[in-house]
């Protein structure tokens, strides 16, 4: 997809965006017995939004012709799905970081993403990214829980 | 002769065993920032806030400000060796530095940057000692509605200096506003945009906006233009890195007036070490007795952005300290530790605090020096760095923001938000809408919004305390130009194309 295209539909999203902090700083109360109400602070970033995401749009639109086609101004799918794949792999830590433990899931989050990112599986590569995500974690334990005591769920292995 | 002693009280301070620990785990981690491509001294500073909330804030914050002034170092190392800037203001020191090494001459090069980084660092500092101290005096004379004006001048400023595309600037502060409004109202106390969620209503803290922002954002922003594997290795030797004297004497005036140029121009709110370097490097082209040289690998091309870009790092910090006011995105980031760590940056801190601000400086001397000797040892192992892959470098940095977010406010939804708005950062990016305007929206946006509030409730409405002074009607006025010119630029520049076009 190119970027001149998601620029418009960004625009356009933020021009939206816009328009709904404006109506819940109506609902807010722009005076108020005592001064400025709460809804004037979010009035004026509403009015930010709205006003210049509309001279985006018109400047995205009037652009949209000349703009170029060249693949750095394009977002590859490819792209996308490594962001996502990335996401997934937090989400997925994040629903086992309660159950097992702050330790126990982090080599399987830091091979996840980086087979995401690079998906490798030869034999060697694969057991040089298993002991550097131990490693790693041995020292995220250390320096975590152990010299900055940040208290960190601890998962069946106690740890 | 008191500016004197107070330096020479912190230095003293400078030299406590855990302050020297904090400067060098600072300045070791701005070298590895700074010389990996894929994250700036913002995103170094960013990830090491969860890291410092619980650390005295001496120590806090000149182990921040030891990753900013130790990106600077670091980011000549990727410049030089591949071609690539380790961040914005490494991205002139490219032009000389890469064909200096394509020639076999990267020792050379990467040598002059350490030295140039020093001169330039030890030149703004010596500034900073004696200008801070007459600055926060000056702004003690600033009121609620001259700080208030200033506020607002800055956050214009950075929005229209701090990017290519104003609109966009202003786009993007509006989002940071909203994003600081979040949570409950400080004067009234009604929730605002927390969508009946009690995790909103103490508000999104800033250490996740920014880690998310800067951290994730930047990462997912490199995974769409750069390879995953690693780059060929340039050979250099040890005894290359030491300078020549005939570099120096070459050199001598172009470090001298590129370290003034960076120092005047990082104290400007937007404008930073990035346009510091532009700036000097067409100075000493200028002035260059060998003009034609430069861009062909000129070690005057070298040694003119590098002293102006350490100087500028320096400099930047003084508008933070002495005024409130953040002068680039690693001196937002700053903002938000010193916030933090209970401490109200400001004029007051220097009267109210004078041993932390003076030690603090005293760190800065200390780590310049540190970082000549640290650089020069730790260029193999730096430049091994620059050529790690992408595959293996973000897993640990995403490991890293995860435990650092958790310990901020032991929530595991935190880290969900802080996904957002890593997801939030790369589509900025990608669509080219500055992350700064953002930042100083969510940081300042309090702060203005409870200065505004509270001088109407004082003046019972009348909105001309705002311009009773004539400082902060001058402000305001300069604030009210640039807004303008954001907007009306724009349609000149079409008109005068459409009337080129047409004749």
């Amino acid at each position: 997809m190119s970027l001149a295209r998601l620029d418009i539909a960004f625009s356009i999203l933020t021009l939206a965006f816009g328009v709904w902090i404006l109506s819940h700083a109506l609902h807010y109360g722009i005076s108020s017995d005592i001064g400025p109400g709460s809804g004037t602070f979010p009035m004026i970033a509403g009015l930010f939004v709205t006003l210049f995401s509309a001279a985006t749009l018109v400047r995205a639109v009037r652009e949209r012709k000349v703009a170029s086609d060249s693949a750095q101004d394009r977002v590859s799918l490819a792209e996308i799905a490594k962001i996502a794949g990335i996401l997934v792999m937090i989400a997925l830590y994040v629903g086992l970081f309660q159950s097992l433990g702050a330790f126990l899931p982090l080599p399987l989050l830091m091979i996840g993403i980086s087979l995401v990112i690079e998906w490798r599986t030869d034999f060697g590569w694969l057991v040089k990214l298993a002991v550097i995500s131990v490693a790693f974690t041995v020292a995220c334990y250390f320096i975590f829980a152990d010299f900055l005591r940040v208290l960190l769920p601890v998962g069946p292995l106690g740890f | 002769m008191e500016t004197i002693d107070l330096l020479l009280n912190g230095l003293s301070g400078a030299f406590l065993p855990q302050n020297l620990l904090a400067v060098l785990v600072g300045v070791l981690l701005g070298l590895a920032v700074g010389a990996l491509p894929a994250l700036g001294p913002a995103a170094g500073v960013a990830i090491l806030l969860p890291a410092i909330v619980n650390l005295d804030p001496t120590m806090a914050i000149a182990g921040l400000a030891g990753v900013y002034y130790g990106a600077m170092y670091g980011g000549a190392i990727t410049s030089i060796l591949i071609g690539v800037p380790g961040d914005s203001a490494a991205m002139m020191t490219v032009l000389d530095g890469y064909p200096m090494a394509r020639r076999g001459e990267a020792g050379r090069a990467l040598g002059m940057a350490v030295y140039a980084s020093f001169v330039g660092g030890m030149i703004a500092l010596v500034l900073m000692t004696f200008l801070s101290a007459w600055i926060a005096r000056a702004a003690l004379a600033f009121g609620p509605a001259e700080m208030t004006a200033l506020i607002v001048l800055a956050l214009c400023l950075v929005t229209v200096l701090g990017g290519s595309d104003p609109l966009k600037g202003f786009v993007a502060l509006g989002l940071g506003l909203w994003v600081a409004m979040i949570g409950l109202d400080p004067i009234s106390g009604i929730p605002r945009f927390t969508f009946s969620n009690i995790h909103l209503l103490d508000g999104i803290d800033f250490t996740i906006v920014v880690v998310g922002m800067y951290g994730l954002g930047q990462m997912f922003a490199e995974l769409g233009s750069s390879e995953t594997g690693g780059r060929s290795t340039a050979n250099y030797s040890m005894a290359s890195l030491f300078p020549r004297l005939s570099d120096f004497l070459r050199c001598k005036w172009h470090l001298v007036t590129s370290a003034l140029i960076g120092f005047f121009i990082g104290v400007l709110p937007g404008a930073g070490a990035t346009a510091a370097t532009v700036f000097a490097y067409a100075t000493a082209k200028r002035f260059s007795k060998t003009p034609e040289e430069f861009g062909k690998g000129s070690i005057e091309g070298v040694a003119a952005p590098e002293s102006a870009n350490n100087a500028a790092s320096y400099s930047a910090m003084i508008p933070l300290f002495t005024l409130g006011i953040p002068g680039s995105g690693t001196t937002a980031v700053m903002l938000g530790g010193l916030l933090m760590l209970g401490l109200e940056p400001g004029p007051r801190l220097f009267s109210q605090q004078p041993e932390f601000i003076w030690t603090l400086i005293g760190t800065f001397y200390v780590g310049n020096v540190v970082l000549v000797f640290l650089t020069l040892l730790l260029i193999p192992a730096l430049a091994a760095l620059v050529f790690i892959r992408i595959s293996l470098l973000f897993p640990i940095v995403v490991a890293v923001v995860f435990f650092g977010i958790y310990s901020v406010n032991y929530n595991v939804a935190d880290v969900g938000i802080c996904a957002i708005f890593g997801l939030a950062g790369y589509v900025l990016t990608r669509l080219q809408y500055p992350m700064l305007p953002v930042l100083l929206g969510v940081i300042l946006g309090p702060l203005l919004e409870r200065a505004i509030r509270r001088s109407l409730i004082i003046s019972d409405g009348d909105v001309t305390i705002f311009w009773s002074s004539a400082i902060s009607a001058i402000v305001l006025a300069i604030a009210a130009a640039l807004l303008l010119w954001a907007i009306v630029g724009p349609l000149i520049r079409a008109l005068i194309g459409r009337r080129r076009a047409s004749a």
